[in-house]
């Protein structure tokens, strides 16, 4: 991707906010952060495997 | 970045070849001059791969060769770099500054470091930076594929779009997951007994058990015993029975001597001698006797006979000689006497044994008269037995009767009591059913409860898996949308820029879409589509597009063009050049062609043939 780095950044951004609109607490951010970047650098990382890790199902590798 | 040259080692056609550019460079040669390999050829050098995606690098190199190197110098302000990359093996960059005039090697083994100086990526190079007329293939393409936008097809967001679509998975699985809680939440209605309702009525129903259960008591001590109509009527059944049975055992009995009677009858004829072994020995012998002196009798009268047949021959026939008359009167008289006592002897034995078959028989009939008396005393004793027993129980049955007589005649106030203590019996009995199926109601609603509580915080968990899939999404979203914007905007402003240097395509109004990076294409009060303009027009509209692109994203500082005259006629190449020539000023511009008609329309310095 051509502009991944700027991607991230903005995905964190609005993470942020998004977390404090929703109510999220720091565990859950990190889930969703960490499953974003993890998903984007692996390309054979399905739902399958995203889902448990956004909730917590599985531990998230950091 | 300034490209400063391109030293090419077994690439392509090329065996060895160095050629140096400035910030406007024709590159001029025939078909097979390597023309195209060269422009592959800088963008290997620079990033390590082939501009053409489906190619390998290994085919960039000489045939017969078993690598190659393309090198490329460059300058990026202050610094100088060279960066040699081999068809097979690790690249070398070396840079060096004015205060560091000494060449330094860049370790590859560093991407951060490397990509100080290479900061491209190969995606964004090949879209803003080199241009091929392979490309506008693609170009042409009015309608975006697979729902992306143009802009997203151009610069390649597929790895972003998959994310996004798994996240939009991720969002459905945790939805279903919730519709699914929802749908298993128990949905029979919550009873309109509270718990402590419940509970308070269970504790009034024991309250109200202990109290039956403390009467019931206190009336059992008195003993009383209710009158059952059916026991009466059976007691009164057996006591006729009774004495029905009774009268029977009567009635055989007195067809029956009296006990006393026959026992001593019974001694009577035991007493009585009874010695059948001596009568019947006796019998024996005299009947022996009898036999001999009938035989006896027999050999008398055979002498008779032979001496009444002797006396009538002269001669004894045995020894031949006279027979005495005399004698013969004589031995017959004797004979005759003899013949008389052994009559009188058979006459005894006959009335002896007459007498012995007298005592036999009597003995006989006094042991069945004997048998008869034992007979009847054992039937007399048992129905003595029985008329005792059944008098005893007669008089059992007859008491027990006569007991439930009296208690049916008992005190209005035992009858009363007895009368309560069947109801306080029948409220117990109701009152322990209501407290079971109270208690069970109570356990049944605090499981109930249990379950709602597990599946409330089960939903409410899925809920949050919800929120967090979404937020998760809204994120992507907003990153994709604000790069794509973004990226978009600075399209936008680019081509208005642009726009004015590419005074071929004034006649054109070109605007783009809000959401796409699609070209609304107007002239005349038409709206064109992409694939009704002509080919010189879509090659002029992609060229710019793409230096628009390089604003927005980022480009090289070089502008490489494979061939962008072919096809062009003689005024739209004079355009180009001059186009090309401006481009120039602000980026350097790498330019292939084999028209030498469009190579004229450079400056003459510009130009390095092959």
């Amino acid at each position: 991707m051509i502009s991944h780095e700027k991607l991230v950044d903005l995905f964190c951004r609005r993470l942020e906010e998004l977390s404090v609109e929703n109510g999220l607490n720091v565990q859950e951010r990190e889930r969703i952060q960490t499953m974003f970047v993890q998903a984007m650098k692996n390309p054979f990382m399905d739902e399958r495997r995203i889902y448990p890790g956004l909730i917590g199902k599985e531990p998230v590798d950091r | 970045m300034n490209i400063e040259y391109v030293d090419l080692e077994n690439i392509g056609c090329h065996r060895h070849r160095k050629i140096d550019f400035s910030d406007l460079t024709v590159v001029y040669g025939e078909n097979r001059t390597g023309k195209s390999t060269l422009v592959y050829a800088l963008f290997f050098a620079l990033f390590g791969s082939h501009l053409h995606k489906s190619l390998k690098t290994a085919d960039l190199c000489r045939i017969g060769e078993q690598f190659g190197t393309a090198s490329v110098g460059f300058r990026e302000g202050k610094t100088h770099g060279k960066l040699s990359r081999p068809t097979t093996g690790i690249p070398l960059l070396q840079v060096r500054t004015e205060a560091d005039p000494a060449w330094n090697v860049v370790s590859a083994d560093d991407p951060v470091e490397f990509r100080k100086y290479i900061p491209w990526s190969a995606d964004i190079a090949s879209l803003t930076s080199f241009f091929r007329e392979g490309e506008l293939i693609y170009f042409l393409q009015d309608i975006p594929k697979y729902d992306k936008t143009l802009l997203q097809n151009m610069i390649e967001m597929d790895d972003v779009l998959i994310v996004r679509s798994r996240f939009n998975k991720c969002l459905k699985m945790a939805r279903e997951e919730k519709k699914a809680l929802h749908k298993a939440q128990p949905n029979h209605p919550v009873s309109s007994i509270t718990l402590s309702d419940q509970q308070k009525l269970i504790a009034d129903l024991e309250k109200e058990l202990e109290a039956v259960n403390a009467e019931h008591r206190n009336l059992s001590e008195y003993q009383d015993k209710p009158v059952d109509p059916a026991v009466f009527r059976l007691l009164k059944q057996q006591v006729e029975e009774n004495r029905k049975a009774l009268d029977t055992a009567a009635a055989k009995r007195q067809k029956l001597p009296p006990v006393q009677e026959l026992e001593t009858r019974r001694i009577e004829l035991e007493q009585q001698p009874a010695d059948t072994e001596t009568i019947t020995a006796r019998k024996d012998e005299l009947q022996r006797r009898y036999g001999n002196q009938e035989h006896k009798r027999s050999e008398v009268k055979t002498r008779i006979e032979q001496l009444g047949r002797l006396g009538k021959q002269p001669d004894c026939y045995a020894c031949g000689q006279p027979v005495s008359r005399d004698r013969l009167a004589t031995l017959t008289a004797k004979l005759n006497e003899e013949l008389k006592g052994i009559d009188h002897g058979i006459r005894t034995l006959e009335q002896e044994i007459s007498n012995v078959r007298v005592q036999e028989q009597h003995i006989k009939a006094q042991k069945k008269e004997l048998d008869v008396v034992d007979r009847q005393l054992v039937e007399a004793r048992r129905l003595e037995e029985m008329a005792r027993t059944l008098e005893l129980q007669g008089r059992k049955a007859e008491d027990e009767l006569n007991r439930y007589t009296a208690l049916n005649q008992m005190s209005e106030d035992a009858q009363k009591r007895i009368r309560r203590l069947q109801e306080l019996g029948n409220q117990k009995a109701g009152l322990e059913k209501r407290l079971i199926d109270q208690k069970a109601a109570l356990k049944l609603q605090e499981t109930a409860l249990k379950q709602r509580e597990q599946t409330k915080a089960e939903l409410k968990q899925a809920e949050r898996n919800v929120v967090v899939c979404k937020t998760a999404l809204d994120a992507i979203e907003y990153a994709v949308q604000s790069v794509s914007r973004g990226l978009m905007e600075g399209v936008r402003d680019s081509i208005h820029e642009w726009a004015s240097r590419f005074t071929f395509l004034q006649q054109f109004d070109i605007e783009i879409t809000a959401r796409q990076l699609s070209p609304i294409i107007q002239a005349r009060g038409y709206q064109y589509k992409l694939n009704q303009m002509s080919k010189s027009e879509r090659i002029f509209l992609y060229l710019m597009l793409k230096l628009s692109m390089g604003d927005a994203l980022s480009h090289l500082g070089a502008f490489i063009l494979d061939d962008p005259a072919d096809g062009l006629d003689l005024k739209r190449k004079q355009m180009m050049a001059r186009l090309l020539t401006e481009i120039s000023r602000k980026r350097q511009i790498i330019v292939t062609t084999n028209d030498t008609v469009f190579a004229d329309q450079f400056p003459a310095g510009a130009r390095v043939e092959l």
